[in-house]
């Protein structure tokens, strides 16, 4: 019996190795970028050009230290991420090698992607205000800063410091304002809680809907996909900072791997995902917005209106990540 | 006793499986020790100011919170069930165990979204009366009662198995004498019962400590989350390491607690369990007190959240037409590659522990169990990333004796996982299989080896229809544990090994909790199976 059961374990993991006979015709990507919004894109990839592309999707940490572990036998070309602080990150582990491309270089903007090529940004997603129509006049709301003064006491809602995307927002104010400014703010926007941190975006933007709370700070894309499913739902955007340096964004993007098998197919890739249809697909599957200026968002994201962007290039939220962090613990957000 | 000095050694073989288990658990637990040899200093020194009071405060409340809640309701369903007259007992029998089917987060996230602010209930409450102070659960206290609902079936299972055997001859006995039954269990039942009750005492604690998912959830900050910021958040897993070296002292902790607790006394059955005498009757109130107890607690930890995952299912029909039957072939091969390995080796060590006086293997034996007190991220940290370093430096040396380029032989194989998953939950199975094992009278293996019969003979004749039931209902709960499982499977699962739990992650990651009801609801389903197979198992005995 044992022999059997031995006999099995055995089979099964002789058929189930995952090194691939035949590098040469795919491109290996670690994705912290979720299987159902690339999927699609991918398989798109494959139809035009007839590379096939195998993914690995896991939170970025751990697709990190998977890379750092594998090392020159490690079998990815690409990492895709969902947050600039995570590239960045990787790029400081040394697990990214420049992907030299004039295409992406003129096609996708300074302040997205990194000026060796270690990384490019491939599309958008702002983190903005939410706000109650019902309970707030847009003339009351300004910037991110302002959400920590007294008239939002007990009125503001926040989503945990323990996702990448708050990290992401603080470190960005710590580039603009200093830590004490920014420990400051942090420390107004706790004393301002309606309510104890959630761990969603969604949650967030229920309480406000709800009335829990009149303001929130949000992923444009968590509002629109709300929207989508509750036409009539109880809440706004708005563009916040716009006479100030505008609105904190972030990007979903990618580089290419230090020892990537198969560099030219990766970079077809990369390239291939900056062009204008491509584009579309991949910013309008999760109503982001494209990064390629060529590029119109969808109908939808159109409709929230336009604004002004933060000019900042996005790396600066990987290398203030752990001062944010370290900044949120101590002001006591959660 | 002169039999014991003349009995041939047990093979090697059998030994074998102890040593390579506590081999394989040595990994992770050393690469916890070792973090600490390059501490970063300003990063560990920071979660010991902000946070770690906090964390400590919290971790241990909810620690006694859950194992004190889930006994109460484990121990008491059993006695319930298995002691009284009480009425459908046939129904809740089975009933009772169906929660253990649903991951206690799936559990969280549907009453966080009913009973919030936000939710239907206080919606409803708001616009039709004045009230609109409930507290919201997403606390401590609301933690830990989701946490009892999702892991008292652990001890319910382990108490009926104990009650059921012993419980009813020994107060059947204590009558005879004209002991009443009410002191025959204070004194005599509930005392017997210990091993049982404090080893799924033991499992439910270790359950608490290592979950994430659920505490997330509730916003409580737990030593386990704080590994989780650590790794995640500042991408420095030398100091989630190092935190899981409180994690590991709080474990040894317990289980010395009940080691010497339990010391040093006899738990054989006392002969067959054909006891069928109700001792307990109960007063018509007592009676409808009982069920409606034990129907809250069905309905709130099982019927409940499956209405809700069914509902959220028909209403993201289009996701069913997304073809899963190979993710969950693959859950089904991965949680029976888990299950059957765990088994086998549980068996076997079982067997070497018994005849063996060394207590190097008995040593080893406990070591092995200390998998389960790691979260899966502390396993993926510490035992999958030196694998893959080990696979490097393999494939380096074959590289350069052969002078070719070697791919990595074990990353990437489903080998590999199930080595992981079964450090993971070897405890719970060999948990079933140890207290089916601490049930065979001593004295059955001394008459039959003086009998004539060898080792073998013993084990196939005697133990292994004895042991069968454990056997399988370790592999029953090793199988739904490891289908539950999420961070690990996530990291070492080869390219396209998608399970049920990894789609619900892909969904959950972004918030989308109703659309992971769909896998989620097929992983509560081969719950289920399991949870049916492993009550026709009970049926089967009596």
């Amino acid at each position: 019996m044992d022999r059997l059961l031995l006999a099995i374990v055995f089979a099964v993991s002789a058929t189930a190795s995952a090194n691939p006979s035949n590098y040469a015709k795919e491109v290996v990507v670690y994705s912290a970028r979720n299987e159902q919004l690339i999927k699609p894109v991918f398989d798109q990839f494959t139809k035009e050009t007839g590379i096939v592309v195998k993914y690995h999707t896991d939170k970025e940490a751990a697709l990190l230290q998977k890379l750092k572990a594998e090392g020159k036998n490690s079998p990815a070309d690409v990492l895709l991420t969902v947050d600039a602080g995570n590239l960045w990150q990787a790029a400081k582990e040394g697990v990214l090698q420049p992907g030299g491309s004039d295409y992406l270089k003129t096609n996708i903007p300074e302040h997205l992607r990194e000026p060796s090529g270690l990384w490019y940004g491939f599309s958008i997603r702002a983190r903005t205000i939410v706000y109650n129509p019902k309970k707030v006049k847009t003339d009351e709301l300004t910037t991110y800063e302002d959400l920590a003064g007294d008239k939002w006491k007990k009125r503001l809602c926040l989503r945990t410091s323990q996702k990448v995307y708050n990290q992401s927002l603080v470190a960005m104010l710590i580039a603009e304002h200093g830590e004490k400014k920014t420990e400051e703010i942090v420390k107004g926007w706790v004393a301002n809680l309606a309510a104890p941190v959630f761990p969603s975006d969604n949650d967030v933007i229920k309480a406000v809907a709800a009335g829990q709370c009149d303001v929130g700070i949000v992923n444009t894309y968590y509002f629109g996909r709300m929207k989508q499913e509750q036409k009539d739902l109880n809440a706004a955007l708005f563009w916040p900072n716009q006479k100030e340096k505008g609105v904190h964004v972030n990007i979903s993007g990618a580089g290419l791997t230090k020892y990537a098998p198969n560099k030219n197919k990766a970079i077809i890739l990369l390239e291939w995902l900056a062009t204008p249809n491509a584009q579309k697909m991949f910013a309008d599957s999760n109503m982001e917005y494209p990064v390629n200026p060529k590029v119109k968002p969808s109908e939808e994201v159109a409709a929230w209106g336009e604004f002004k962007q933060n000019l900042i290039n996005v790396a600066k939220a990987g290398e203030l990540q752990v001062a944010a962090i370290k900044l949120m613990d101590r002001a006591g957000y959660k | 006793m002169t039999a014991e000095k003349s009995r041939p050694a047990l093979a090697l073989i059998w030994r074998l499986p102890a040593w390579f288990i506590a081999f394989l658990v040595l990994i992770p637990i050393s690469a916890i020790f070792l973090s600490w040899r390059t501490p970063d200093a300003t990063l560990l020194g920071h979660f010991l100011q902000t946070s770690m009071p906090a964390i400590t405060v919290n971790t241990l409340a909810l620690l006694v919170g859950v194992v004190t809640l889930s006994s109460v309701l484990g121990t008491g369903s059993a006695f319930l069930v298995c002691l009284t007259d009480l009425p459908g007992r046939s129904f809740f029998k089975y009933a009772m165990l169906f929660a253990l089917a649903i991951p206690g987060y799936v559990t969280g996230f549907v009453y966080c979204g009913l009973l919030d602010f936000a939710g239907p209930v206080q919606s409803m409450l708001r616009e039709h009366t004045n009230f609109s102070g409930i507290p919201g659960i997403r606390n401590l206290a609301g933690c830990t009662v989701i946490m009892a609902l999702a892991l008292y079936p652990y001890i319910y299972l382990l108490s009926l198995s104990a009650l059921e055997t012993q419980g009813r001859r020994a107060i059947e006995a204590a009558q005879a004498v004209g002991v009443s039954p009410l002191v025959a269990l204070r004194r005599s039942v509930l005392p017997m019962a210990l091993p049982w009750i404090t080893g799924g005492a033991v499992v439910v604690g270790m359950e608490t400590l290592a979950d994430f998912g659920t505490v997330s959830l509730f916003m409580v900050e737990t030593l386990t989350t704080a590994i989780y910021k650590a790794w995640y958040g500042f991408f420095s897993p030398i100091t989630a390491a190092q935190l899981s070296t409180f994690l590991l002292v709080i474990t040894l902790g317990g289980l010395f607690l009940r080691e010497s607790f339990l010391r040093k006394k006899e738990y054989t059955a006392m002969g067959s369990p054909i006891a069928t005498s109700r001792p307990f009757l109960l007063s018509k109130m007592a009676k409808t007190l009982a069920v409606s107890t034990l129907s809250i607690i069905f309905v709130a930890g099982f019927l409940l959240p499956i209405s809700i995952l069914i509902y959220w299912t028909v209403k993201n029909s289009e996701q069913l037409r997304a073809s899963l039957a190979g993710t969950i072939f693959n859950t089904v091969i991965i949680g029976l590659g888990v299950a059957g390995t765990v088994c086998l080796f549980s068996l076997m060590m079982t067997m070497a522990v018994r005849f063996s006086k060394s207590r190097s293997l008995l040593f080893a034996e406990k070591f092995s169990l200390l998998g389960y007190a790691l979260p899966g991220s502390v396993l993926a940290i510490g035992f999958y990333l030196p694998m893959v370093a080990f696979d490097r430096g393999i494939a380096e040396v074959i590289s350069t004796i052969f002078g070719t380029e070697v791919p990595l032989l074990i990353t990437g194989t489903v080998l590999l996982m199930i080595t992981g998953l079964v450090i993971r939950f070897f405890a719970i199975g060999h948990s079933a299989v140890g207290t089916g094992m601490k049930r065979i009278n001593r004295r059955l293996d001394e008459a039959a080896l003086s009998l004539g019969k060898n080792h073998q003979q013993l084990i196939r004749l005697v133990h292994m229809p004895l042991l069968a039931r454990a056997l399988v209902i370790g592999g029953i709960l090793t199988f739904i544990d490891t289908i539950k499982e999420m961070p690990l499977t996530l990291m070492t699962r080869p390219f396209g090994w998608d399970t049920l739990s990894t789609k619900i992650f892909e969904w959950t990651s972004e918030g989308e909790w109703e659309r992971a009801a769909v896998p989620a609801l097929l992983l509560t389903l081969s719950g289920m199976v399991s949870v049916f197979l492993l009550a026709a198992q009970q049926r089967v005995s009596r």
